[in-house]
């Protein structure tokens, strides 16, 4: 069983960090918190997880990093992430996919109820 | 835990990814744990919530390995069974060698160990069972090059393709009839009554299963070693630091 929900979790991992991102512009740990904070607990992501995605997504051009130097805290540089142009109009389709995808799936599942 | 000995930790575990990739983890990991800390977790907890050093270092490698995984199924099926036919090959061979009498002037293997601990002359009398030992033991080497290039490919280093790559050509050639390897010509001339390599011998040799494997793993290494070299290239180019 938690085997197939881990598959169902990987495959809109993409999609979810891709919304979060386009919402506002956001850093890795603040990714995972809010990931599990609107998902009740549900996606636990990790930062092993993660990074690879984060890279992925940038290096498909569909957000881009900046590095600010916080104030107040020995300089420590922090990564931030945004999408990009052609990430929001991947987000847009891929938002339009899973609208179309979920709706055939709940009907498959509701056959003979 | 301290900081410092997680990350360093999973940058041990995942040292065989290109180092500007590794550069990048480290920064983000630090920030993320500082980020925890200044959020008020304890460092406890934070190796509760991203995991052991190991589990973390395995979900990077794992992360990563679309963009390093080579279609290789295929190629690794194949491979599996070159590897067969020199074994059944070699230890028919073997088999033959021990229990024909007097291929090599020993009537049995018993006695030919006996005789091969008593007196090390013996070695330099008995040439074929010696070149086949020698053989089955270069044989699992390459054998051992090739499991290990189509299991680990991603965590192997480019410069052990390459060093499998020479050891693999070296032992190719040494497995050559015409260098040390098992003569098949004569063994099987002897065990058929004919002979199926005509005048070129050379040429036969090119065809013999140990050695066919050997130059296969060379080869396969070789390219390895190229597709390694450009996929890195390219994987870094995207990824600037």
């Amino acid at each position: 069983m938690e085997r197939y929900e881990q598959q169902f979790k990987k495959g809109v991992l993409e999609l979810m960090i891709l919304k979060l991102i386009s919402v506002e512009k956001t850093y890795g740990y603040d990714l995972i918190t809010k990931l599990k904070r609107n998902s009740n607990g549900l996606f636990c992501l990790k930062e092993g997880t993660l990074y690879p995605l984060l890279y992925r997504l940038e290096g498909d051009g569909l957000i881009c990093s900046t590095e600010e130097v916080l104030a107040g805290s020995n300089k420590r540089k922090k990564k931030y992430y945004e999408i990009t142009e052609l990430g929001r109009e991947t987000l847009d389709g891929l938002i339009d996919y899973w609208d179309s995808f979920s709706g055939h799936v709940n009907k498959i599942l509701q056959l003979g109820d | 835990m301290k900081t410092e000995y997680y990350v360093g930790k999973v940058m041990k575990k995942i040292r065989l990814l290109p180092k500007r990739i590794r550069n990048r983890i480290k920064r983000d990991m630090e920030n993320s744990i500082t980020d925890r800390l200044e959020n008020g977790e304890t460092l406890q907890n934070i190796e509760t919530e991203m995991g052991i050093p190991s589990q973390t270092a395995l979900d990077i490698l794992d992360g990563f390995r679309p963009e390093f995984k080579w279609r290789v199924s295929l190629l690794r099926y194949a491979y599996i069974f070159c590897a067969l036919v020199p074994l059944l090959y070699i230890l028919s061979v073997l088999v033959y060698v021990f229990t024909t009498p007097n291929p090599g002037g020993f009537i049995s293997y018993t006695k030919f160990f006996a005789e091969l601990f008593r007196e090390l002359s013996a070695v330099a009398m008995r040439p074929t069972i010696i070149r086949l030992m020698v053989n089955f033991v270069l044989y699992l080497f390459i054998c051992a090059f090739g499991y290990i290039l189509y299991s680990q490919q991603l965590l192997l280093k480019r410069n052990y393709i390459l060093a499998m790559f020479c050891l693999s050509l070296v032992i190719g050639i040494t497995l050559h009839p015409s260098v040390y390897g098992v003569d098949t010509s004569h063994i099987l001339y002897n065990t058929v009554g004919i002979s199926i390599f005509g005048n070129s011998p050379v040429l036969w040799g090119l065809l013999q299963p140990q050695f066919f494997l050997a130059i296969y793993t060379a080869i396969a290494c070789l390219l390895f070693y190229i597709r390694k070299s450009s996929q890195l290239t390219t994987f870094q180019n995207e990824f600037p630091e």
